[in-house]
C-alpha cells in the first residue's frame, strides 16, 4: 500500500517535472529565437526602406553562424512578399506566409518552430521577420528527460520498498503484534495479557493505553468476581439454614397439600443452592482458590453411582450406559468429576425435552478414559459450539425456556482442565454429544 | 502604305516612350522616398529652423514626388517644405539639396552655392567623387546610392551605420 502510494506520487511528480521541463525548453527556444528575430528586425529596417534585399540577405546569412538550428528565414515586406530569404545549406526551401494575426509571434508545428517578429519604424509596419527552426534536438532532450525520470522513478520505488521494509519492521510489526494480542484476548478472555513496547512514539502510546485499558478491565473483573464471591457466600449461609428447616418440615409434615408445598419449596431451594454453588465455584476458579481433593477410585463406580442417583431426578428420560467397562483406577477429585457428569446429564435432559433417551458411553483410547454423554434433543449450531464453554454463555435458540446462569459448562471445562483432560462437543442437529477425556492410572 | 508604316512606327515609339516615361516616374518616386528615408538616418545637429527644407535644382519629377511626401510625412516632427531652384544663384540654405541630372549648370557651380549643413544628393555617375554627399546610381536594374564620407564629415553631419552599410562608400 505504502509502495503503491509512493509509486503513484512519484509518477505524478516526474510527469509534472518532465512536462514542465519540456515546456521550459520550448519557452527558452521561443525566447532565444525571438531575440534573434528582433535583432534582425531592427537591423533590417533600413534595408526595407532602401529596398536593398542584398543587404537584407546578408543579414539573414549571418544566421548560419548565430543559430545553426534555424533552417529557413525570410523577411517579408508590407504586402507579405518575400523580400529576402535564407536557406541553411542542405535544407529544403520553405514557403513562409505572414502570421495570421499581428500579435502572433510563434507557432509550433510538430518538431518545428516558426517565429515571427514585425519590422517597424516609428510605429510604421515595414515587414516581418520569419524564422523556421528545427527542434530535432528536442527529441533527444525529451527522451533524455523521460529516461532520467524513469531511472529516478525506479530508484524512488526501490527506496520506497526499502523504507516500507524498515517501517514494516518498525511500525507494522508492532501494530500486528498488538492486534495479535487483542485477538488472543478476545478469543481466550485472558485479560491479564500485556503488550511490551519499548519505543517512544504514537504506537507506544497506543500500546500503553491498551495496557491501561486491560488493567482497568482486570480491576473491574476482579471487583465483579469479589462481589460474586461475597454475594454467593452471604446467600449460601441463610439458604443452608432454610434448607435444613425445610428438610425437617418435609420429614414431619404428613398432611396434604402442605406436604406437596414443602416438597416444591425444597426443590426450588435445591435449585437455588445449586446456582449459588455454581457461582461460588466460578468465583473460586477466578480467584484461583479452586483446589482438587484427589483420591484413587474406580471409574465404573463413579459412572454407575452418578447414573443411579441421576435417575431419581430425571424420571422422564431413559439413561443408558453403553460401551465397555473400564475396570480401572483413576486419580482424581471424585466429587468434582461427579459434578461434571451431573452437569452434562442435566444439560442433556434440559435440551432434550419430552423424555428421550440419554446414552452415556465409556471407553479407553491409549491410556485415556473417554466418556461421552449423548442426547437426542435440539442440538447446538456449529458456530455456537466453541462458545458454550464460556462464562454466562447461553444457547441463543430456546434459551429463554431453559433456566440457568450458563456457568455449568464453564465450571466443567475448568475441572477437566485441572485433571489434565479435555472436553469437547460433537454433533449439530438431532442432539449433541459432549466428550470428556481423562488420563487413567497406569494398569497394574 | 508608307504612311501606314510611319503611323505604326510613331505608334510603337509613342508606346515605348510612354513606357519609359512610366518607368522614369516610378524611379523618381523611389528616389523621393529614398531622400525622405535618408532623413531618418542623418543627424543634422542643432538645426532649429521651424521646418525641414528640401531643395531641388533643375526640372525633375522628384520635386512633385517630394511634394506628395511632404503632404503626409514629417521629419523629426517638423513639416517638410520643398523648394525648386532654376539657377544656382537662387539656392537658399536648406537641409537637403537634390541636384537633378536635368540642369544645365556645372556641379562645381552648384556646390559653390551650397551652404554648410546642407546634404547634397545627386544622380549622375561619379558625382559623389566630385563632392556630393550621396549619389544615386542604378546597378542591375536596382536603385542604389554612393556616400561620400568626407563630404558628410565636412558638412558636420553624422550618417547612421544602418544607412552607410547600404551605401557604396566613396572617399
Amino acid at each position: 500500500m505504502q509502495v503503491f502510494t509512493s509509486v503513484i506520487v512519484l509518477g505524478l511528480c516526474f510527469a509534472a517535472f518532465v512536462l514542465s521541463h519540456i515546456r521550459d525548453y520550448k519557452e527558452r527556444k521561443v525566447a532565444s529565437l525571438s531575440g534573434i528575430a528582433q535583432v534582425i528586425a531592427t537591423n533590417s529596417v533600413s534595408t526595407l526602406q532602401f529596398q536593398d534585399n542584398e543587404a537584407a540577405n546578408d543579414i539573414l546569412y549571418d544566421l548560419k553562424k548565430i543559430s545553426p538550428e534555424i533552417i529557413n528565414a525570410a523577411i517579408l515586406d508590407q504586402e507579405g512578399r518575400v523580400f529576402a530569404s535564407y536557406v541553411k545549406a542542405g535544407a529544403d526551401s520553405f514557403q513562409f506566409s505572414p502570421p495570421k494575426s499581428a500579435s502572433q509571434t510563434n507557432e509550433f508545428r510538430n518538431r518545428e518552430l516558426l517565429i515571427f517578429n514585425p519590422i517597424t519604424y516609428n510605429n510604421e509596419m515595414l515587414g516581418t521577420v520569419c524564422l523556421h527552426a528545427s527542434l530535432s534536438e528536442m527529441d533527444a532532450f525529451e527522451s533524455f528527460q523521460y529516461r532520467l525520470s524513469f531511472m529516478l522513478l525506479i530508484v524512488g520505488v526501490a527506496l520506497s520498498f526499502l523504507i516500507a521494509f524498515v517501517v514494516q519492521r518498525y511500525i507494522s510489526k508492532r501494530i500486528l503484534n498488538l492486534v495479535g494480542v487483542m485477538k488472543e484476548v478476545s478469543e481466550t478472555g485472558n485479560y491479564k495479557m500485556q503488550v511490551q513496547d519499548d519505543y517512544k512514539d504514537e504506537i507506544n502510546t497506543l500500546t500503553r493505553v491498551f495496557n491501561e485499558m486491560m488493567d482497568q478491565i482486570n480491576i473491574s473483573l476482579q471487583k465483579k468476581d469479589e462481589f460474586i464471591g461475597i454475594a454467593s457466600h452471604e446467600l449460601k449461609t441463610p439458604l443452608t439454614s432454610i434448607k435444613a428447616y425445610l428438610q425437617v418440615l418435609d420429614s414431619i409434615e404428613q398432611t396434604e397439600p402442605n406436604r406437596q408445598y414443602v416438597k416444591k419449596t425444597l426443590d426450588n431451594v435445591n435449585r437455588l443452592q445449586q446456582l449459588i454453588y455454581d457461582l461460588l465455584d466460578v468465583s473460586k476458579i477466578q480467584s484461583g482458590q479452586m483446589h482438587l481433593n484427589v483420591t484413587k477410585f474406580n471409574v465404573d463406580d463413579l459412572i454407575d453411582d452418578t447414573i443411579a442417583s441421576f435417575r431419581f431426578v430425571a424420571r422422564d428420560h431413559t439413561i443408558i450406559r453403553s460401551g465397555e467397562k473400564i475396570n480401572q483406577l483413576i486419580t482424581a477429585d471424585r466429587q468434582r468429576l461427579e459434578q461434571v457428569l451431573v452437569n452434562l446429564l442435566s444439560n442433556a435432559t434440559k435440551y432434550s425435552p419430552n423424555g428421550k433417551k440419554i446414552i452415556i458411553y465409556t471407553g479407553k483410547r491409549g491410556g485415556q478414559l473417554i466418556i461421552s454423554v449423548r442426547d437426542f434433543g435440539i442440538g447446538i449450531p456449529k458456530e455456537e459450539q466453541g462458545k458454550v464453554f464460556e462464562r454466562f454463555y447461553r444457547a441463543k435458540k430456546n434459551s429463554i425456556l431453559i433456566s440457568g446462569f450458563g456457568l455449568g459448562l464453564y465450571i466443567c471445562k475448568d475441572i477437566i482442565k485441572r485433571h489434565k483432560g479435555k472436553i469437547w462437543i460433537e454433533g449439530e442437529d438431532k442432539g449433541t454429544s459432549f466428550y470428556v477425556s481423562l488420563p487413567l492410572d497406569k494398569e497394574g | 502604305m508608307f504612311k501606314k508604316i510611319v503611323y505604326l512606327i510613331t505608334l510603337c515609339s509613342a508606346y515605348s516612350l510612354c513606357g519609359v516615361a512610366q518607368r522614369g516616374e516610378e524611379d523618381y518616386k523611389l528616389k523621393a522616398a529614398f531622400i525622405y528615408n535618408f532623413t531618418k538616418y542623418i543627424d543634422w545637429g542643432n538645426a532649429n529652423s521651424g521646418a525641414f527644407s528640401i531643395g531641388v535644382i533643375g526640372n525633375s519629377p522628384v520635386y512633385n514626388s517630394l511634394q506628395e511626401i511632404a503632404k503626409t510625412k514629417t521629419v523629426n516632427n517638423k513639416r517638410i517644405v520643398v523648394f525648386h531652384f532654376d539657377d544656382p544663384d537662387d539656392i537658399i540654405p536648406c537641409h537637403i539639396l537634390f541636384i537633378s541630372a536635368n540642369n544645365s549648370f556645372s556641379l562645381s557651380s552648384v556646390l559653390a552655392r551650397v551652404s554648410k549643413g546642407t546634404l547634397t544628393i545627386s544622380e549622375e555617375p561619379g558625382f559623389a567623387d566630385f563632392g556630393t554627399a550621396f549619389n544615386f546610381f542604378v546597378d542591375n536594374h536596382k536603385l542604389k546610392f554612393e556616400a561620400n564620407i568626407n563630404t558628410l564629415n565636412e558638412e558636420g553631419m553624422k550618417a547612421s551605420s544602418q544607412l552607410l552599410k547600404l551605401a557604396t562608400i566613396v572617399k
